[in-house]
């Protein structure tokens, strides 16, 4: 006669792998947004710098560095929504890992 | 192994790839339109170089380049699940903004450019395809990793 299965295990083993897994996902999406936020912000600081003595130089004109301003405005946006699609990743990537961890835990446990 | 248990587990992979598969948040990566979009990235720097003569005596580039970048928009507009990327095209196209479209709209209108100031908005620009391609090189690559992972498993 076959061995009942142990649901019970099944499920304690999943709910400690999965806060694992969810915790070394966020963990891992959080370092990289503020790497890239960082890295962000230090160019545009560079770009403002160079852009000011340009124009001060009269090598831009008010327009042209205006235009410039406004185009980091929109740098910034598309860096936003950057960040939102690279999240979208994440939780995909979150989804199929964790369809992983419940096959190799169930068969580990139960051994078909 | 015992086969039976094999071909059980590679039946629960293939199942929960189509689970995984119908309930995606955000497009798989393309290829194509990862090689699209590096190609546009160096034919719009190329072509903003340009800017430096008159807008009429480029007319051919622009509606060449136009038209390319037209073909990739609607290869992107039909991928599922890729609104993020479509909203990036329409920002670096927008002639309103400030990018690609703002300006090819600031040359036509001008006639022709200052040298520093198309320096200085390729470096914009070049950052705006950058983002794009770097979406698109972080989307989960659609080998069927859990195939591959499975097969790794249990040789």
């Amino acid at each position: 006669m076959r061995q009942a299965i142990d649901f019970t295990n099944i499920l304690d083993q999943l709910k400690t792998d999965i806060a694992d897994l969810a915790k070394t996902t966020m963990k891992g999406y959080i370092n990289d947004a503020k790497k890239d936020a960082q890295q962000f912000l230090l160019n545009m600081k560079d770009k403002l710098k160079r852009w000011t003595e340009l124009l001060a130089k009269g090598d831009l004109t008010t327009d042209e560095f205006v235009w410039l301003l406004s185009s980091q405005k929109d740098l910034v946006e598309m860096s936003a929504l950057k960040h939102a699609g690279v999240a979208a990743i994440r939780i995909d990537q979150f989804k199929s890992s964790l369809l992983n961890l419940i096959v190799d835990t169930v068969f580990d446990i139960v051994k078909v | 192994m015992e086969l039976k248990h094999l071909m059980l587990r590679l039946g629960i992979v293939l199942l929960s790839i189509q689970i995984f598969s119908s309930c995606k948040t955000i497009s798989v990566f393309d290829q194509y339109a990862y090689t699209q979009s590096t190609a546009l990235k160096v034919d719009a720097l190329s072509l903003m170089d340009n800017a430096t003569t008159g807008f009429t005596a480029n007319t051919t580039e622009i509606e060449d380049f136009n038209l390319k970048i037209q073909k990739v928009y609607e290869y992107e507009k039909h991928r599922p699940k890729n609104e993020i990327t479509v909203k990036l095209w329409d920002i670096i196209m927008n002639p309103d903004k400030n990018l690609l479209g703002g300006f090819l709209a600031r040359w036509k209108q001008n006639n022709t450019l200052g040298k520093t100031f198309i320096n200085e908005a390729k470096i914009q620009v070049g950052e705006a395809f950058d983002i794009i391609v770097e979406l698109e090189s972080q989307k989960i690559k659609a080998s069927n990793e859990s195939v591959s992972n499975f097969l790794s498993n249990n040789k």
